[in-house]
Formats: structure tokens, C-alpha cells, sequence
């Protein structure tokens, strides 16, 4: 069985002209933060600690595909989304949109390269200003950005919200007005307003109710397949992750830890820690009973990563080896674990 | 799969003071007053719990899960008003203890775990002395102090407890403070536990130790737990029954292998469906359609009929009564005797 065409399955239903290859690409991206330090340790003149959110990245998003991109709080999944939609730059590596650096250019450049690159946050109640109606929200960036005439916004506006599932009457309403599955709909129409390529969606229904996080999952299923979007879907939820992603990666303290087509990484997960992660999932279902030993122990301190394989200290395979980087092994086509010992073993 | 032939015990129903419950809550109502009105958040809930059981409290956001299991001890916000019902716990009804009383009943013959414990952690003092706090005045004989606080630290499997008994809570990670708060709950040896979220704010590794845990202590313990959460997947994996909220009100309880495989109540089988079980090229989301209602709102009749494909006329008049649906387990479904089978929809 091949799961390579899988993605190809997907782009064939997307109305728009997908290019093929990839429509974004990350080369060694490394993002570091540093922290403050206790007022003992700055009398001192000790350096701040770095905290290395982001560690020698490298992937390509396929045009038209859905990349998930799954772990833990602290992997580093929220830093690499701001990454790609431009927020902040890497400190080493570069990101490509369609072979352009998004960090390098004119900000004329910039601006336009960027509208083609937006996102979805996880609360929308923060991201939209709550003294602006919904239809101002929607039509800001459509004036910013000139996306249609002057006289036409109005009726853009009302296009964008039918497309959500929201009647015209919401553009008067403000976003106190609305439930946590409304907001997250206008969100998602204000990013779609200036027609990106991609949709950059980080933790977009982690915060919603399970009856209305199905009806926002399904929303983007349909939006992605009518407008032919790319999306990059961030989540600690795998359940959500498997639902909506073509491919998926799996970061841990930084790191992509594993990366292939979806339903090679769900059924023949390499990676002792994609294995951990499925296992720890509760099934909805009382006659399959999941939950075995997950994994031990807790997070290390992403200030002090291990070294080598930075999944080792909580690994129930570990050996000495694995304080050497692990390589890259080939599990499948397009299909990668970063381990020693990776092998195509199920969870 | 065939069905197993569905058990029939002594104390089905939901009839009060069954025999063989713990804990038994009969006909609660709460409301909260808000800007010179009353708000409905409990309307009529009743439930069993046994002795040992993991029974599992679950529903949205706004559906007053949270409300009953707080209501219990009287943990309840100023604005909350009980308007009605019993809480039998141990020969007496909660609801009617005064807060001297209850203080007595919470922590030693009732322990609490909640959602965050970072801030139901005291931030200012070590781990080894807010677990002794449970103690004050249920010192038993024989061990001291400090070696029951180290044994309920050894119960809840805190690594190296006599170094961490003078720890802070912001010195532990997110696992080891529900670690902790658990064993603050435990350490006088409560006949019940009331979790709260208590896995919400944690990644799913962690989650996972977690339940685990109280899965273990209940068993070994023999201790009961109700567990409040919105994750159906935490409740079939941890509790043998539990009980579906809509809106303050129960819909739908029983074991929960019954009540996954054959949801006897429309709400309860669109939860189940909305969950993601693999790729949307497999197969979409059912879901369920139009938003929950708000509590200055709710819907006359059954409060899930707008929402709910199969409501005839009578169900938006005619409130209706959580009633036998099978043996133990119960549904507040008008049509239950004549819908489809659910789970297949």
C-alpha cells in the first residue's frame, strides 16, 4: 500500500490551479528566545539562558495539502506557525514562500508576499477588537489590502460571512455578542478575506465545545477544498490533527521528531515518542481500552534540552547511543523518524 | 458485537437513599443571580454514586457540571442560590450542614481535586506542609505526621518525596502539582473524591499518569469518584457509569458501556459523533447542529429539542422525566422507546 498519493487525492479536488511542489519551505530554521534570570544570577553577570523554541527545521508544505503539526505544550509547534506566517524572524535557516524569502525585501514586498500567508488563533475573543462590529473587523483588511473597490466591501463583507455560515445580520453585532464558535467563524472569514494561498491555523478549536468544534472542523474541510487551500493545522489534539491532515509532523522540544503522510505516522508510527503520544490518547469507546503505558516522567527543561535525541530521558527504549543525534530513517515513502531504533512497529 | 445481557441490580432507578450508594443527590437545583434575575444553571439533577465506582459527570461548557460537583460541598459562588434537593452522604444531608460542619466533611470525608493546581496550590508554603493542612485535628495513632504526609506523597507516586516535601508548588512541573493536590485530597483517606477537570490543563502524556493514578488509588483505596469533564474519551476510559448534562439538566445516565454503544438520548449520540475518529476523507463529522442554549434562554420543553433532529410537537411543551429507558440506564428522550439506534445515525 502506498501512501504517498494520498495528498494528490486531496489537490485534485481543489477548484483553484495548484501548483505543484511545494508552496512553502523551511531550511534549518532555529528560533531561540532569551529569558530572563533571577536578580542574584544578573548581579552576577551571568548571560540571560536561551530557550531554543525552534531547532533546525527543515520541511516543505505541499501546494493544496494540509500539514499538521502535532506535540505538546513547549515543542515549539505555536513558534514555527508565527514563523511561517511572518511573525518574527528565525535566527538561522529561511523560510520560502513560492522560492521567496518571506524575511528578505522590500516592505512593499513583505506586505504583499504576506497577505498570501494568514492565520487563525486560537481565541478569537483576543484577536479581534472588541470595539470594532464584525462587519468593521472583516472589512478592515479588505480596505488595508484593497481587496475589492470602495463600494463593494459592504457586500464582500456579507460574501465572507455567508461563506462561514454567518447570516449578514452578525456585521452589526460585536464580539461579546457572539458564542466561542461564531468568533472562531469570523476569524476564519477575516483571514480568508484577503484570499490567501495558505491558512496558518494554530490551536483554531482547541478552546471550542466538542458539538461546535466538529462544526468548525468541517467548515475548514469544506473552505480548504472549495478555495484550494494549503493549510498548516498546529494542535495538541491528534484526534483533530488526524481529522483534518494530509501529512503530519511531530515535534518535541523543538524538534520534528517524526513526519509522513497521515495515516502512515497514525498506523505505523516510528518514533517511540508518535507511539507514546497515540497510546495516551483516551478512545472514545469503553470496549477498546487504551491508555497503557504511555510514557514516564515529565518534560525536561527546554532551556536544558538533552542531548542527542532530546526524547531520550522518557524513552522506554533508550540506550548510550541515543545521546548521539539520531539520524533520519526512511520508514516509508515520505515517511521519516528521527531514532535510533525507529521501526514501523505500531503503537 | 452481540450486547452483554444488561445486569439487573438491586438499586436501578434513581430512586433516593438506594441502597448501596454513597452518595445519593436527589432533585438539585441551583440558580445564580445575575443583574436582578434568577438563572436556572441546575434544574432537577439526581444521581448514585457506589462505593468504588468512577462515576463520570459530563456535558459542554454552561451545562452546570460543575455547579452540581461544587454544590455538593457547598463551593459555590455568592451569587449561587440551592433551591432544591438532598445530598445524602453518610446518613445526612449535606445541603443542610452548616459551614462548621461542612468544613469537617470537606477534605477529610470528601477530598477535591480541581482543573488548575496551580491555583489551588497555596503558592507560599512547601508541598509537605499543605498536605499535612488536610490532617489538622485527623491525626490518627501510630504514624507522625510527616510520615503520613510521606506515605500519601508515595501514594501518588511523587518521585523522591522526602526531597520534595520541602518544595514550592512553582518548583514542580504541571503533573507533579495535580501529584500534589491529589495527595492533599487522599491523605486523610476521604470515602469520596470529587475531580473537577482535573486532567484539562495538562498535555495528553500527562493526562494519561494522571488517570491512571486515580484509577489505581480508587481501586486500591476502594474509594468512589465523581469526575467532572467535558472529554468523552476520559470517561470511557475511567468510569464504569456516568451521566450526560444538557443545560442543567441530566439527559441521559447509565453504565457506560451501555450509554456509548447505545446513546438512548439524541444529545448524547451527537457528542459521540462529533468526535474526530480518523481522517474527513473517511467519513465527516456529524456533529450536532445550532449552538448550546444560554442560561437566560433555555428552551421551554426538552432545552435540547432545537438542536435535536428527531423533536416532535410534544417535545417543545412537555418537560421530559429522565425515565427507564434499559435496565440502569436512564434517558430524558420523549421518543426514546421508538428512535432509530443512535449510534448508528
Amino acid at each position: 500500500m502506498s501512501d504517498a498519493t494520498t495528498p494528490d487525492a486531496t489537490m485534485s479536488d481543489a477548484k483553484t490551479s495548484s501548483r505543484p511542489g511545494p508552496i512553502i519551505e523551511l531550511d534549518g530554521v532555529v528560533k531561540a528566545y532569551r529569558l530572563s534570570r533571577p536578580l542574584g544570577a544578573m548581579l552576577a553577570f551571568q548571560p540571560r539562558p536561551m530557550l531554543q523554541a525552534v531547532s533546525e527545521v527543515s520541511l516543505a508544505i505541499e501546494t493544496g495539502e494540509t500539514f499538521g503539526l502535532v506535540g505538546e505544550s513547549g515543542c515549539g509547534k505555536s513558534t514555527l506557525g508565527r514563523l511561517i506566517v511572518g511573525l518574527g524572524a528565525p535566527d538561522r535557516g529561511r523560510i520560502t514562500f513560492r522560492d521567496q524569502d518571506i524575511y528578505l525585501g522590500s516592505r512593499r514586498e513583505l506586505r504583499a508576499l504576506r497577505r498570501q500567508i494568514q492565520m487563525v488563533f486560537q481565541d478569537p475573543y483576543a484577536s479581534l477588537n472588541p470595539r470594532m462590529t464584525i462587519g468593521q473587523a472583516i472589512a478592515e483588511p479588505l480596505r488595508v489590502h484593497g481587496v475589492v473597490p470602495a463600494g463593494e466591501v459592504t457586500a464582500e463583507v456579507d460574501r465572507l460571512l455567508a461563506q462561514v455560515g454567518l447570516s449578514a445580520g452578525y456585521a452589526q453585532r460585536y464580539p461579546f455578542e457572539l458564542s466561542g464558535g461564531q468568533r472562531q467563524r469570523v476569524a476564519i472569514a477575516r483571514a480568508l478575506s484577503v484570499r490567501p494561498a495558505v491558512l496558518v491555523a494554530d490551536e483554531a478549536v482547541s478552546g471550542l465545545d466538542v458539538s461546535i468544534q466538529a462544526q468548525v472542523l468541517n467548515l475548514l474541510v469544506e473552505l480548504r477544498d472549495r478555495l484550494g487551500l494549503t493549510m498548516v493545522f498546529i494542535s495538541h489534539d491528534l484526534g483533530v490533527v488526524e481529522y483534518l491532515s494530509t501529512r503530519i509532523a511531530v515535534m518535541y522540544l523543538g524538534r520534528i521528531l517524526e513526519l509522513g503522510p497521515a495515516s502512515a505516522v497514525f498506523r505505523r508510527a516510528g518514533h517511540p515518542y508518535t507511539q507514546a503520544l497515540i497510546r495516551a490518547i483516551p478512545a472514545p469507546d469503553p470496549a477498546r481500552k487504551t491508555m497503557r503505558e504511555a510514557v514516564s516522567g515529565d518534560l525536561p527543561s527546554p532551556v536544558n534540552p538533552p542531548s542527542g535525541c532530546v526524547f531520550r530521558t522518557r524513552c522506554p527504549k533508550a540506550q548510550d547511543i541515543c545521546a548521539t543525534m539520531p539520524p533520519r530513517v526512511t520508514l516509508g515513502q515520505g515517511h521519516w523518524a528521527a531514532c535510533h531504533f525507529a521501526n514501523a512497529s505500531g503503537p | 458485537m452481540t450486547a452483554a445481557p444488561a445486569t439487573i441490580e438491586a438499586n436501578a432507578g434513581a430512586k433516593g437513599d438506594a441502597v448501596g450508594s454513597i452518595l445519593s443527590v436527589q432533585g438539585l437545583a441551583v440558580a445564580y443571580r445575575r443583574g436582578g434575575r434568577a438563572l436556572d444553571v441546575v434544574n432537577g439533577v439526581s444521581f448514585d454514586v457506589r462505593p468504588g465506582e468512577i462515576f463520570g459527570l459530563v456535558g459542554e461548557s454552561g451545562s452546570g457540571k460543575s455547579t452540581v460537583i461544587r454544590s455538593l460541598i457547598q463551593l459555590l459562588p455568592a451569587n449561587a442560590d440551592i433551591g432544591g434537593g438532598t445530598v445524602s452522604f453518610a446518613g445526612r444531608d449535606l445541603l443542610r450542614l452548616r459551614e462548621r460542619e461542612m468544613r469537617q466533611v470537606r477534605g477529610r470525608d470528601i477530598g477535591m481535586v480541581f482543573q488548575d493546581p496551580l491555583n489551588s496550590l497555596n503558592p507560599v508554603m512547601t508541598v509537605g506542609a499543605q498536605i499535612g493542612e488536610t490532617l489538622r485535628g485527623a491525626e490518627g495513632p501510630g504514624q507522625s505526621r510527616r510520615e503520613r504526609i510521606l506515605a500519601a506523597m508515595r501514594l501518588v507516586h511523587i518521585p523522591d518525596p522526602e526531597r520534595l516535601y520541602g518544595a514550592y508548588p512553582h518548583e514542580l512541573s504541571g503533573g507533579l502539582r495535580q501529584r500534589v493536590a491529589i495527595a492533599i485530597a487522599l491523605v486523610a483517606s476521604p470515602k469520596l473524591l470529587l475531580a473537577d477537570e482535573p486532567t484539562t490543563a495538562l498535555d495528553v502524556t500527562i493526562q494519561d499518569q494522571i488517570l491512571k493514578l486515580l484509577m489505581e488509588l480508587s481501586g486500591r483505596l476502594g474509594m468512589s469518584v465523581i469526575l467532572v469533564t467535558h472529554d468523552l474519551g476520559v470517561v470511557a476510559q475511567t468510569c464504569q457509569r456516568v451521566a450526560v448534562l444538557y443545560a442543567g439538566r441530566i439527559v441521559e445516565s447509565g453504565p457506560v458501556e451501555r450509554v456509548f454503544a447505545k446513546p438512548a438520548h439524541p444529545y448524547t449520540a451527537g457528542l459521540l459523533q462529533s468526535i474526530p475518529r480518523g481522517p474527513a476523507s473517511e467519513g465527516r463529522l456529524k456533529g450536532i447542529g445550532g449552538t448550546p442554549p444560554s442560561l437566560d434562554s433555555i428552551p421551554a420543553g426538552c432545552p435540547f429539542h432545537p438542536r435535536c433532529a428527531f423533536a416532535i410537537e410534544a417535545c417543545r411543551t412537555g418537560r421530559p422525566p429522565l425515565a427507564m429507558h434499559e435496565a440502569n440506564h436512564l434517558t430524558a428522550c420523549l421518543r426514546h422507546g421508538e428512535l432509530p439506534d443512535l449510534a448508528h445515525v
